[in-house]
């Protein structure tokens, strides 16, 4: 029964991956939840019919789980190495990744639940159909909750960045 | 006019390109009232620059990913009945190892995308004259409120993270080359909260070919388009094939600007980080391109392309 997964493996990993991190903010974890989601894949009797759909449904209640647990510790990336040659990130750029997460991470806090919901399918390839069933919004509703959590989205991050840098500039 | 106003939900689904199969409307109508209606149109642009604004920060906001572990892993992990994850730190060390030099690149995975394959050639040839050694990892460190027991190792996996980071604060930079297109592109830009991501799209907008000699006659370019959004992913910038190459599908690479003076050209599996220089992009390659393999190595090595002049379409 692994064939099917085993094709998909390669296509959506990267999606699974991160669909996982914009919940939980944590991106070693998050990879570590979508080797759970294909563990339990491969465990199924059958194929479902949407294999791509059951993989990120289970991923979503994953996510859920896990925030129900204890609170995580904070996580932050650090240069270890320097580079030698020129391609390499500086300390700022890594820096800067940290910020857009917190920024991002922030400005979601400003959409509701079906917002937040919707967007984040949308971005990890999910089409308006596949948006309503999981969010039990008519198809037709699908399009005007992401123009209203991309509008809000968009605001609150400019705004969180509009805001660091002044702060920053005292 | 045609019909009424179009509303904000379904120009969003037009962008999405969810508006016949998904949502059960006539997307020909949609289009024809666009034709007509200059105050929709602008709606549209709009719709279209908050669709961008989002994807490009949650773009600039994703940690860098290693290669996933082996299939065969988790085959054998579901066959034992455990359903623990499978610690990304399996083979780390191995991983690691393969991060530097670049022959080791494997082209089954990537058969399925022409263009990265065409990449990866070029790059193991360059790096066999002149491979050069991962410069950086990043480290995940943890201030843990709350240790978990099961939360062991929280900075192994992280060692193999490739290291990337988008700057989302850089001042806008004045383009080499502005064209008509490329002014819409800006001031569609400046009339809505988009991050200041995009403003070096103008500067790396155009035809850019690879600056060797390679004795195989592999000589890839590409595309970089800023149009219609500067930095949507999907059809803003295709990589196509010249004739002496063989035949390149378009493919689903996305790029974005990295600090002020550099981009990063992303494939599945595969990524060119590149600095813009005067006429040149130049920098490092790195990606994996058998991510099956147990030893999924990452390679990285020079690459340096030169702007040429667009052929017509």
């Amino acid at each position: 029964m692994s064939e099917p997964w085993a094709s998909l493996y390669r296509e959506v990993w990267g999606d699974l991956v991160r669909y996982i991190d914009r919940r939980i903010w944590d991106p070693e974890r998050a990879q570590e939840l979508a080797q759970e989601v294909f563990i339990r894949a491969l465990g199924e009797e059958r194929t479902p019919d949407s294999p791509r759909a059951w993989l990120f449904t289970v991923a979503a209640n994953l996510t859920r789980d896990e925030a129900r647990r204890a609170i995580r510790g904070r996580e932050k990336l650090r240069l270890v190495a320097a580079d030698a040659g020129g391609g390499a990130p500086s300390p700022d750029e890594i820096l800067t990744i940290q910020q857009t997460r917190d920024r991002v991470r922030e400005a979601l806090g400003s959409l509701n639940e079906r917002e937040r919901e919707s967007l984040l399918m949308v971005e990890a390839g999910f089409s308006y159909a596949e948006i309503a069933e999981a969010t039990g919004l008519s198809p037709g509703a699908v399009g005007t909750t992401l123009s209203r959590a991309r509008r809000k989205l968009a605001v609150a991050y400019a705004e969180l960045e509009g805001g660091e840098d002044v702060h920053a500039a005292h | 006019m045609s019909m009424q106003h179009i509303e904000d939900g379904v120009l969003h689904a037009w962008l999405d390109d969810a508006l016949d199969a998904d949502v059960g409307m006539d997307g020909e109508a949609v289009a024809q009232h666009l034709a007509e209606c200059d105050q929709c149109r602008r709606r549209l642009e709009e719709a279209r620059a908050s669709k961008a604004a989002v994807s490009a920060m949650f773009l600039a906001s994703d940690a860098p990913l290693p290669p996933p572990p082996a299939f065969q892993v988790l085959e054998s992990a579901a066959r034992s009945g455990g359903d623990a994850p499978v610690r990304p730190a399996g083979g780390r060390s191995k991983r690691r190892s393969g991060w530097t030099r670049g022959p080791r690149v494997r082209l089954a995975w990537a058969a399925t995308i022409a263009v990265a394959v065409s990449a990866g050639v070029l790059a193991r040839e360059l790096s066999d004259r002149r491979g050069i050694d991962l410069p950086a990892t990043l480290e995940y460190e943890r201030e843990a409120v709350h240790a978990e027991p099961d939360e062991e190792a929280p900075r192994q996996a992280a060692e193999r993270q490739k290291a990337e980071s988008a700057d989302l604060r850089q001042a806008p930079t004045e383009p080499a080359r502005v064209d008509a297109d490329e002014q819409v592109g800006r001031e569609r830009l400046e009339a809505n909260p988009a991050p200041a991501l995009i403003a070096s799209a103008p500067r790396v907008a155009g035809c850019w070919r690879s600056a060797t000699d390679s004795p195989g006659g592999v000589t890839a370019w590409f595309r970089l388009e800023a149009k219609p959004d500067p930095f949507v992913a999907e059809d803003s910038r295709t990589f196509e094939s010249d004739a002496e190459a063989g035949v390149m599908s378009p493919s689903t690479a996305s790029w974005r600007p990295l600090g002020a003076d550099s981009i990063i050209v992303a494939f599945p599996g595969l990524e060119i980080r590149l600095r813009v220089e005067e006429d040149r992009l130049a920098g490092v390659y790195r990606g994996s391109m058998n991510r099956d393999a147990e030893d999924a190595a990452y390679s990285v090595s020079e690459l340096s392309f030169e702007r040429v002049p667009c052929p017509n379409r």
